[in-house]
């Protein structure tokens, strides 16, 4: 056999066992102040921003993303605003996405649900619109994830309301903020700076982004365009 | 040190199996938790909506208000709030619909009459305690009553702990600050699933407040969980005096002019006012884009509907039209009207005259004005 085949073959078979170490947010921005060019397979990681800021449209875009890399995602519904129609605008795979609506009053379910997926390696990839939606089960369900997510290449992905600070009201942060710290790998704010607008229409939104905690790389700053 | 054993895990020939197999992993876990709660996202069915019965409005944000969710709509006082409220509930139950009121405001029946609002059939819940209040909405929800149900207003909510001290005596001297934004948060988190799953539609009615800072705008009270937790929130205000609907009426003064035809004096007579609607935030498909704005006009009479008097003017010229198409009816020719470049369409002469008076037709405005006779 020739060499040349030979590397060939090889290059092909290693192809074949490549796995994906990261999720490409298909924003180059995000990914080159994310330091490792994309969000980190078998992290938790925290997204955080004002209501109407560009969460859901964000998440939608990670999840198109790793649908087409071969993940499996389990989008949790919790919010109850799950739009089929605005996922396919962002490119997400309706038939392929699983979403889950459980009952936020009882995590401990949810948790046995989603273990039993894990263990049988179904999943790749979990979404949470919105983690605030749980009350005092957060605490279960963070524990319970990082239990299960050790050694595997799970991601899990939190979006995060805000809140007004009391001691500072000019300041914003997020509801159990010291229970996200310790769990979250990574954490995301968006800020919006201004709306991009076509012949008075408001096609995007121009977002800064503060990766404010990163255990894979320096915390860095950059700004985004969000198109509707 | 003992070796840990690995953890194992089960392997999959390609990702179509792999995906098969989450699928009815999927199923099993509804039936063990006995609730319907895993679909693939193609199979989650559509949101129905509860419209206004407005044109302007419905075609806004895209036929309506979504069933199933929270919708906030919120502006200075006087802007319009509280018609729209009625405007829906009046729409609702004439499509068989059952809706009801909770109001923390008095519930103006008058204009509730006006509007062609059924009382017998329209619960109207007056509660003291905000908790009570949020309590009905869930209670509804789970029972399934309503189909639409409307809170005017959100401002006027008072919780427990703004009437009482600790020690149970009545009092203001409490510390209540953000205590309403507290409650709303911890009512979402309740509340939004029992909606979903009832698929009734909620409206809130919001206050303004002055949010203070470097600039002061204006902004919704009741904290960031109602703009979270809403799938749809409409600013409204008042629009400038300009744009407000008049009625035009002729006076004759009984002077002549030089032909020796009385002379008559134009009389404006504002009706209304332009009530300006804004989105803040769109979470529906459909709708306009978010952050633009329509003008609705606003009449004192009738609310978002025309009043009796420019209705029946209306009626009349359009019968007069009509009868003038019949007379040229007989001697049809086909006229070809070039139709914005895509086309050539064929128009007989009946349509063109309906045509020019449809575009001549809507609400009037200083614009274009709709005489008095």
């Amino acid at each position: 056999m020739d060499w040349l085949t030979k590397l060939e073959q090889a290059r092909t078979e290693q192809k074949k066992s490549f796995i994906l170490d990261i999720i490409p947010t298909s924003y180059s921005e995000l990914d080159k102040a994310l330091g490792v060019w994309g969000i980190p397979r078998g992290k938790i990681v925290e997204i955080s921003g004002h209501a109407g800021v560009g969460k859901t449209a964000l998440l939608l875009d990670i999840v198109a993303q790793a649908q087409e890399h071969g993940l499996n995602v389990v989008y949790m519904d919790l919010d109850r605003k799950f739009d089929a129609e605005f996922a396919k605008n962002r490119a997400v795979k309706c038939e392929d996405l699983l979403v889950f609506q459980p009952d936020a009053t009882k995590p401990e379910n949810t948790l046995k649900a989603l273990e039993a997926l894990m263990k049988a390696n179904l999943i790749d990839l979990i979404v949470f619109d919105t983690i605030s939606a749980y009350g005092d089960g957060i605490t279960e369900i963070l524990q319970g994830l990082a239990k299960n997510i050790a050694g595997t290449k799970i991601t899990i992905l939190l979006a995060s309301q805000i809140r007004q600070s009391f001691e500072d009201p000019r300041d914003y942060n997020t509801p159990y903020m010291h229970l996200l710290n310790q769990y979250c790998n990574i954490r995301i704010m968006l800020k919006k700076i201004e709306s991009i607008k076509h012949d008075s229409i408001l096609i995007g939104k121009r977002i800064a982004v503060d990766v404010y905690k990163n255990v894979m790389a320096h915390p860095r700053t950059t700004e985004i365009e969000i198109y509707i | 040190m003992a070796d840990k054993k690995p953890v194992v895990r089960p392997e999959y020939k390609n990702n179509a199996e792999r995906l098969a197999a989450l699928k009815r992993a999927a199923r099993s876990t509804n039936d063990k938790l006995g609730l319907e709660c895993v679909t693939m996202a193609s199979d989650i069915e559509d949101t129905t909506r509860a419209p206004f019965d407005v044109l302007e409005i419905d075609t806004f944000i895209g036929g309506g208000i979504p069933h199933g969710s929270v919708t906030v709509v919120w502006g200075s006082a006087g802007s319009g709030k509280t018609t729209l409220g009625l405007a829906l509930a009046a729409k609702a139950q004439r499509d068989g619909k059952l809706v009801a009121w909770i109001a923390l405001e008095p519930f103006p029946k008058d204009r509730a009459k006006l509007f062609k609002v059924n009382l017998d059939e329209m619960p109207v819940i007056q509660c003291p305690q905000a908790e009570q209040s949020l309590d009905i909405i869930v209670d509804y929800a789970r029972n399934k009553l309503v189909d639409v149900m409307i809170l005017d207003s959100i401002h006027s909510l008072a919780p427990k702990g703004m009437m009482e001290n600790s020690k149970g005596e009545k009092s203001l001297s409490e510390e209540t600050m953000a205590i309403l934004a507290r409650k709303l948060s911890e009512f979402f988190k309740i509340a939004i699933d029992p909606i979903k799953r009832s698929n009734m539609a909620l409206l809130l009615i919001g206050q303004t407040r002055i949010k203070l800072g470097i600039v002061c705008i204006d902004d919704l009270t009741g904290g960031n969980a109602l703009k979270h937790n809403s799938r749809l929130t409409i600013h409204s205000r008042r629009g400038a005096k300009d744009d407000s609907p008049v009625k035009v009426t002729y006076e004759e003064t009984g002077e002549k002019d030089a032909k020796g035809k009385p002379k008559k004096k134009k009389i404006e007579t504002i009706i209304g006012f332009p009530c300006v609607l804004k989105l803040d935030k769109v979470q529906v498909s459909g709708s306009q884009k978010e952050q633009s704005v329509v003008n609705v006009p606003y009449y004192y009479e009738s609310g978002f509907d025309l009043p009796a008097d420019i209705k029946a003017e209306v009626a009349q010229e359009e019968a007069e039209i009509e009868a003038q198409a019949a007379l040229e009816a007989p001697k049809e020719e086909k006229v070809v009207v070039e139709s914005d470049g895509v086309g050539k369409n064929e128009y007989t002469p009946a349509m063109l005259v309906a045509e020019g008076f449809k575009k001549k037709r809507g609400r009037p405005s200083k614009k274009d004005k709709i005489d008095g006779k």
